[in-house]
């Protein structure tokens, strides 16, 4: 292992996300200097780049130990309002990862787009709101790297000016995504209110039962904030019409980096702020809370994908069904540990990140094809594009839950460590048993999809396919990791342990 | 919960002062039904045109440039009160004191440059005060 010292420059541990925010501030210099231009491969490139260096950055910090309990810990940054553990390299991980794949992908989906430079300044300080967001450790930077993290989505989605679907997504989330945030800004004065306190170790050393049900308040409004960023029930129906009318790949951002985003968070907030064991003795169980959120949302989420007829959609409702699965790593906390499960949904959030981003951005392939929206719109694609429709079944197969590849061990992994902790809380059960009958369910409508692709004649006679580089890139690329992290579970399983034992223990 | 009644009573007064205003003025005051009560009022001036008009999108763009930098004009106070005093106490080197700063100026700087190359400053003329140009110009 390299030895690693950040002692005298403590602020390089946020590394990543300062390669994203300097890579945003460069792609504007870029965009002052020549205003307007349209030079794709340069902007696309500096993007690229600049998501491959996070990633390199946070991949580098992982495998010298920073953070690490034996080099000393996690970091903290500015009297504990950021702190740089392995779950935020983790997750600034994951983050960096979609971005490079969106902005290789986006490199032709946006080919006859005039806001070139904009596009993806907007996409990495988004990108770079959601890697703060992985090392926020006080309820105000969360909050912030929330809103930095939203305010450029709203207008990402919207982006495709002319087109009435995209404007329109893009209102309804901002009016949504407005409304969660008030209500969560909320939350964060009640616990305020309650605790005097809003840096996370400072609320949890406050709590001293004094105004239990303005924290109990409180923390059912954080909840709400949190289920919106993840697009759980009940803040989830935003989901399917904004990933519909977005632009495919931001449509794959948003359900994959988002959604992860929000998970780093909610774990940060009510592992390290609102200890489980305390808040029991308030009367405030929040694991409760999570147990029937888990359940409701997969539940709803994969019900609702089996009656689409619309591919975006479908993919829409079964990331809300897949927040459900990663909820269970909150749900499973039980009062002696849960670093097992915790880390099972951490690893659920890596897989994911491959495989729904690789399955957003064969929509945006079919989008720039334009063969259309339905099930039947994608018959027979199979004859024409061989290469991305065995993507597309690795990618299906992946996210039902079938044996060989990542999507299998992470799904394994959340039940296992579900029926370990139904030995103490048997509401878990439950949640297993929501898991099984879900995952099963959500096979037949991601096979449709399969089938339509590879057994189906096409309606109509098409002209042969052309073959963007970038978006093939991206989802052989996205493919590949979904396959070859199979062998490279250990390292993973590994580390998504040790952060959530570090968070946990 | 004594303190609660007080606060509804607070309410309660809140509500009924501009109510009972209202009713008073309704009883008290004569009916002279005249067209000119509905037109705009424009400081006496008569009026000139509808209340319906557009306003140029770059007052919006204006505004937001303003706030942006009102933010750092609050952001510079309270570091520029410390400055000195923590040059004085010696814990700080100058550079610590004056870098995250100038960085902040900095990234402020690039995004008022993006925006002026990208026209937010560029005031442009609507159709209609073209036409109305010797009207507008009036003292």
């Amino acid at each position: 292992m390299v030895v690693f010292d950040l002692s005298e420059w403590t602020w390089t541990a946020m590394g990543p996300a300062l390669v994203l925010a300097l890579t945003a501030l460069a792609l504007f210099v870029f965009d002052s200097i020549n205003p307007r231009s349209t030079n794709r491969p340069v902007v696309a490139g500096i993007a690229t780049v600049g998501s491959l260096a996070s990633l390199g950055v946070a991949v580098w910090y992982v495998l010298a130990g920073v953070g690490h309990p034996d080099t000393g810990g996690a970091i903290d940054l500015f009297g504990g309002q950021l702190v740089v553990d392995q779950m935020a390299l983790f997750f600034m991980i994951v983050v960096a990862v979609v971005t490079a794949l969106v902005s290789i992908a986006s490199y032709d989906y946006m080919r006859d787009h005039a806001y070139q430079a904009e596009y993806y300044s907007l996409m990495l300080l988004a990108a770079t709101g959601m890697s703060v967001m992985a090392a926020s450790n006080s309820l105000v930077t969360i909050f912030i790297a929330l809103e930095l993290a939203s305010l450029p989505s709203y207008a990402l989605v919207a982006i495709l000016k002319d087109n009435k679907g995209s404007v329109e997504a893009g209102l309804k989330y901002f009016l949504i995504g407005a409304l969660s945030s008030a209500i969560f800004v909320y939350g964060i004065s009640l616990v305020y209110g309650a605790t005097g306190h809003l840096q996370l170790e400072a609320i949890a050393a406050n709590l001293d039962g004094e105004y239990n049900g303005l924290l109990g308040v409180g923390v059912l409004m954080l909840i709400a904030g949190f289920a919106f960023k993840t697009a759980s029930v009940p803040f989830h129906f935003w989901a399917p019409e904004a990933y519909e009318g977005a632009p495919a790949p931001i449509s794959a951002f948003l359900s994959s980096a988002s959604k992860a985003a929000g998970f780093v968070i909610a774990f940060r907030v009510f592992t390290t702020a609102f200890p489980l064991e305390t808040m029991t003795d308030f009367g405030v169980d929040w694991a409760l809370a999570f147990i029937i959120l888990a359940i409701v949302t997969m539940t709803v989420g994969n019900f609702a994908a089996a009656t689409q007829n619309n591919v975006k959609r479908m993919l829409a409702y079964s990331s809300v069904g897949h927040a459900g699965y990663a909820l269970i790593g909150l749900a499973a906390l039980t009062v002696d540990g849960g670093e097992l499960v915790l880390g099972a949904a951490m690893m659920h959030l890596l897989v994911y990140g491959f495989m729904n981003t690789g399955a957003f951005l064969f929509v945006a392939l079919a989008e720039y094809w334009g063969v259309g929206r339905t099930f039947e719109d994608y018959n027979g694609l199979a004859r024409q594009a061989p290469i991305a429709c065995v993507a597309l079944a690795i990618f299906m197969f992946s996210l039902a839950g079938i044996p060989p590849f990542g999507g299998f061990w992470s799904k394994y992994f959340l039940f296992t460590g579900a029926l370990e902790a139904a030995t103490v809380n048997p509401a878990l059960l439950v949640v297993a048993a929501a898991l099984v009958v879900n995952s099963a369910l959500s096979l037949y409508y991601y096979s449709r999809l399969v089938k339509a692709v590879w057994i189906e004649d096409p309606v109509l006679e098409r002209e042969t396919l052309t073959q963007p580089a970038g978006l093939y890139a991206a989802i052989v690329a996205a493919a590949v990791v979904t396959v070859v992290i199979l062998p490279g579970f250990g390292p993973v399983a590994e580390l998504a342990y040790d952060a959530a034992a570090m968070l946990v223990g | 919960m004594n303190e609660w009644i007080a606060i509804g009573a607070l309410a309660f007064v809140g509500l009924l002062i501009p109510l009972g205003m209202m009713a008073v003025s309704y009883l008290l005051r004569p009916s002279v039904p005249e067209t000119s009560k509905r037109a705009t009022y424009e400081s006496g001036e008569v009026p000139t045109g509808g209340t319906r008009i557009r306003f140029n999108i770059q007052y919006y763009m204006v505004a937001l440039l303003f706030v942006v930098f009102d933010i750092e004009t609050v952001l510079l106070f309270p570091w520029a009160v410390i400055y000195r005093p923590a040059l004085e106490s010696g814990q700080v080197t100058l550079l610590e004191a004056l870098g995250p700063m100038l960085l902040f100026v900095a990234i402020l700087l690039v995004g008022l440059a993006w925006a002026w190359r990208n026209g937010a400053v560029q005031w442009a003329k609507s159709p209609h005060r073209v036409d109305s140009q010797a009207e507008v110009d009036r003292p």
